[in-house]
C-alpha cells in the first residue's frame, strides 16, 4: 500500500467533509429521502440499479454538475454554488474523483496524467516519488512513460484511480472502479479506500458488489433510481 | 509546474494545428498587409497630386505682332512672378508645352501645329494668388494673356483624391476585417477541439485564470506565427515595390516610404487580438457550466 506524505492543513478544517441532501434512497429513516453526510474518516458505498443516479450523485459532489432540483450539496462547510468558479476550482483541488468516463489527457504520459493534480496545485516536485509509488502499486510503472492514449481499458481505469488518490484529497469519489480493473488491482484499491476511509478522508464509492464493500467496512446505501 | 521535470517542454493544452489554417491566416495577413501599405501609399499619392494641381496655374500668352513668342512669355513670367501669392513663374519652351499637351492629343504630331506660349506660375501654398489677380496683373503689364481657369477641374481632382483615399482605406479595413474573422474562427475551433482536455483540467481544479492562460498559450503562438509569416511576405513585396518602382510612374502613383513597412505588425496584432478575444469568449462558453469529467 502506498505510503502517505505529509498532508497540508486544509484551508477550512471541518468535521463534515461533504453533505448531499435531497437524495432519494431505499431504507432511509425518513423513507425515500436521505441527507447524506460524509464526515472525515467515513467510507460510503452507493449501489443501486443502472440509472439510479449513482454517477450523478458523485459528479454533483465533485462539482462537475450542478445539483438537481431539490438536491443540495455542501463541501467543507461551504455552499460551492453560492460562490464563483475560482472558489469551486479551489474546492475541486481538495477532491479526488475517478468517474466512469475516464478524464485522461491522451497526449500526456501515464506519469504526467497521474501527477496532474499535484502539478496543477503547485505541489513541490518532491511529490513525484509519491506518484511513482502509486503507479507502481497499481501496476502502471512499466507504462509510466507511455502516452495515456495507448493504454488498454484496465490500465486507463487504474490510472484514473491513481490520479484521484495521488494528491491525498480530503474527499475521494470513485465511480464503479471494479468492473474494469483486474481482480488483483480491484482488491488493492478497495483495501486502500477502506484504509483512507478510516483516516482523515471521506470516501464515497459506487459499485454493484455491496457484500465486498461491507466486508471492507463501508456503509452501504442503495439508491432507488429516482436520485 | 516548477520543478516537475516530467512536464518540462510539455504543454498541458495543445491546439490542433492544421497546416491549411496556418496557410489561410498567412494569406489573409499578406493581403491585409498589402492593403494597408496600398492605402497609405494611395493616400500619399492622392495628396501629392491634388497638392500639385492646387499649387500651379497655367498662363496662355498670345504674342503681339511686334514681339516673338518667347519674348512675350518671358514678360508674362516676369509680370506673374511679381504678383503676391506667386512664388515662381517660368515660361515653358516648346518641348515642355508639347509634353503638357500630350495627354490631350495623345499620338498626334505637334511639330507643325502652332502652340500657344505657356507660363507656369507656382503658387504660395499659404496665400495662393487667384486667377483674377493674375489676369489683372498681366493686363496691366500690357500682355495679351489669360490664366487657364482650371478651378472646376481642380475641385474634381480633389474629390477624386478623397474617393481614392476612402476606397483604399475601405479595402484595407475589409482585408483586416477578413483577417480578424479568419483568426477568430480558427481560434474558436481550436478551443472547441480542446474542450475534452479543458474539462479534465477544470475537473482537477484548474481555475478560470489558469485555464485562460493555458488556452491562450496554446492558441496565440500558432495564430501569431501564421500572421507574422504573411506580414513578412507583405513587407518583402512592399520593399520590392519600393526598390523596383523607384522613380517610375508607378512609384509616383503609389509612393511608398520605407517607414510604411513598419505598419506590417498591425496585421499581426489584429489577428492575435481577434484570436485572443475569440479564445476568451469560446472558453467561457465551453467552461460555462460544469461538465462531466471527461
Amino acid at each position: 500500500m502506498p505510503t502517505t506524505h505529509a498532508r497540508r492543513a486544509p484551508p477550512a478544517a471541518s468535521a463534515t467533509v461533504a453533505r448531499l441532501s435531497g437524495v432519494r434512497v431505499k431504507g432511509a429513516a425518513r423513507r425515500g429521502i436521505l441527507d447524506l453526510t460524509m464526515p472525515r474518516g467515513s467510507f460510503h458505498f452507493l449501489t443501486g440499479p443502472s440509472g439510479a443516479g449513482k454517477s450523478r450523485a458523485l459528479e454533483t459532489l465533485a462539482l462537475l454538475r450542478k445539483p438537481d432540483e431539490g438536491c443540495a450539496v455542501e463541501l467543507f462547510g461551504i455552499d460551492p454554488w453560492a460562490g464563483d468558479e475560482s472558489g469551486r476550482a479551489a474546492l475541486r483541488r481538495r477532491i479526488g474523483f475517478a468517474g466512469r468516463h475516464d478524464g485522461l489527457v491522451d497526449r500526456l504520459t501515464t506519469f504526467q496524467n497521474a501527477a496532474l493534480p499535484l502539478a496543477l496545485a503547485g505541489a513541490p516536485a518532491e511529490g513525484r516519488a509519491h506518484v511513482v509509488e502509486m503507479l507502481d502499486w497499481l501496476g502502471l510503472a512499466p507504462v509510466a512513460a507511455r502516452a495515456a492514449g495507448t493504454l488498454d481499458r484496465a490500465r486507463r481505469r487504474a490510472l484514473c484511480v491513481a490520479r484521484a488518490l495521488v494528491a491525498q484529497p480530503e474527499l475521494i469519489l470513485i465511480d464503479d472502479p471494479m468492473d474494469d480493473l483486474t481482480p488483483e488491482v480491484a482488491d488493492r484499491v478497495l483495501g486502500l479506500l477502506s484504509a483512507l476511509g478510516k483516516g482523515e478522508a471521506a470516501v464515497v464509492m459506487t459499485g454493484r458488489d455491496p457484500a465486498a464493500a461491507r466486508k471492507a467496512g463501508a456503509t452501504v446505501l442503495t439508491l432507488d433510481g429516482a436520485g | 509546474m516548477k520543478g516537475w521535470t516530467e512536464f518540462r517542454g510539455t504543454s498541458l493544452l495543445r491546439a490542433p494545428v492544421r497546416r491549411a489554417s496556418g496557410v489561410a491566416i498567412g494569406l489573409a495577413a499578406l493581403l491585409a498587409c498589402l492593403a494597408l501599405l496600398g492605402a497609405v501609399a494611395a493616400g500619399r499619392g492622392a495628396s501629392g497630386w491634388t497638392a500639385g494641381v492646387a499649387r500651379e496655374l497655367t498662363i496662355v500668352v498670345r504674342p503681339r505682332v511686334d514681339e516673338t513668342g518667347p519674348t512675350a512669355a518671358a514678360r508674362a513670367a516676369e509680370a506673374a512672378a511679381g504678383v503676391e501669392g506667386v512664388t515662381e513663374a517660368r515660361a515653358l519652351d516648346r518641348a515642355e508645352a508639347e509634353e503638357l499637351l500630350r495627354p490631350w492629343v495623345r499620338e498626334a504630331d505637334l511639330a507643325d501645329l502652332p502652340l500657344p506660349m505657356l507660363v507656369v506660375a507656382r503658387l504660395d501654398p499659404e496665400t495662393p494668388a487667384g486667377p483674377l489677380t493674375l489676369n489683372r496683373a498681366l493686363a496691366e503689364a500690357g500682355l495679351d494673356a489669360e490664366v487657364d481657369d482650371a478651378g472646376p477641374w481642380r475641385a474634381e481632382a480633389a474629390r477624386a483624391a478623397v474617393g481614392v483615399r476612402a476606397l483604399a482605406i475601405a479595402l484595407a479595413l475589409a482585408a483586416l476585417g477578413a483577417l480578424a474573422a479568419l483568426a477568430w474562427a480558427r481560434a474558436a475551433s481550436a478551443v472547441v477541439a480542446m474542450r475534452h482536455d479543458l474539462a479534465v483540467l477544470q475537473g482537477l481544479g484548474a481555475g478560470p485564470g489558469r485555464l485562460r492562460g493555458l488556452t491562450l498559450r496554446a492558441v496565440l503562438p500558432f495564430v501569431a506565427a501564421a500572421a507574422a509569416g504573411g506580414a513578412a511576405g507583405g513587407v518583402a513585396l512592399g520593399a520590392l515595390w519600393k526598390l523596383l518602382a523607384s522613380g517610375g510612374q508607378a512609384a509616383s502613383a503609389l509612393p511608398l516610404a520605407w517607414g510604411d513597412l513598419l505598419l506590417a505588425p498591425a496585421a499581426v496584432a489584429v489577428a492575435v487580438l481577434a484570436a485572443a478575444l475569440s479564445t476568451a469568449r469560446v472558453l467561457r462558453e465551453v467552461l460555462g457550466g460544469p461538465s462531466a469529467h471527461g
